[in-house]
């Protein structure tokens, strides 16, 4: 790969009313990370980069979906009583 | 129907309809699939296991498993910091409270994590009715039949 490839393009971002409190709380957390405030920050905003893109919704597989409660259905029942009964007595405790 | 509930909790009751196939079984497959984030409490997934498990053996253990994966239901942690919500609910809503209510141990903890969410809730049954968690099918503009358990009209 290309050292231009490769580069990286950085931006400039200026944060203003910084409450006190949360700039020395991130000061602090930068320190005992051994980071400037400035990676600090950079890693923060990379960590719910990924959280959030992580958390894209999956489209789900109808077909396979079906497909495995086909498979339930075809199960013969060893217990038909609601799940209420079985796990529970009547003053909804375990029994 | 096209879906409007974008994020729901899911109690264990809409799984076991579908594992017994039960009359709302295709209405709550076809919403638990439409719907983009689910979400289900620990504790609940451990409770549907297990009456998958009393009502279709081993293999209906690993059908529902296999069931919570493909609907890419999150499954959320049950703390310590849950507790005292715990102990709220049930006060008031556990059969055992004063006056009682209908929720047994397991439901309680699916409505703490609805209302933690603030999310509507997947469920069957009556028990739920008679509290103010916000019911998925409702909004969704089923109409359940009298016990809440099938029969769904549009």
């Amino acid at each position: 790969m290309s050292t231009k490839a490769n580069a990286i393009l950085t931006d400039v971002i200026t944060i203003k009313q910084v409450p006190h409190e949360l700039k020395v709380f991130w000061n602090n957390r930068a320190k005992l990370n051994s980071r400037s405030m400035n990676k600090e920050i950079i890693r923060l905003l990379e960590e719910e980069r990924m959280r959030l893109l992580g958390s894209t919704p999956v489209i789900k597989d109808r077909k396979q979906i079906h497909e495995v409660i086909r498979e339930m259905h075809s199960l013969p029942t060893i217990d038909g009583r609601p799940v209420d009964e079985i796990l529970y007595d009547a003053d909804g405790m375990p029994k | 129907m096209s879906s409007n509930v974008s994020e729901a909790v899911v109690d264990s009751s809409p799984l076991m309809c579908i594992l017994k196939q039960e009359v709302a079984c295709q209405l709550f497959e076809a919403e638990l699939t439409k719907t983009p984030t689910l979400y289900m409490s620990a504790p609940t997934v451990a409770e549907v296991r297990l009456a998958a498990m009393a009502a279709k053996g081993t293999s209906g253990l690993n059908l529902m498993n296999q069931l919570i994966a493909l609907l890419n239901i999150k499954v959320i942690d049950f703390t310590v910091n849950d507790l005292n919500d715990y102990q709220n609910a049930a006060s008031k809503y556990h059969l055992k409270a004063t006056p009682p209510g209908l929720l047994n141990m397991g439901d309680i903890f699916s409505f703490i994590l609805a209302q933690q969410l603030n999310l509507p809730l997947y469920f069957q049954g009556l028990d739920f009715l008679q509290t103010p968690v916000k019911n998925a099918m409702a909004i969704l503009g089923y109409e359940m039949n009298a016990d809440n358990r099938g029969g769904a009209l549009h």
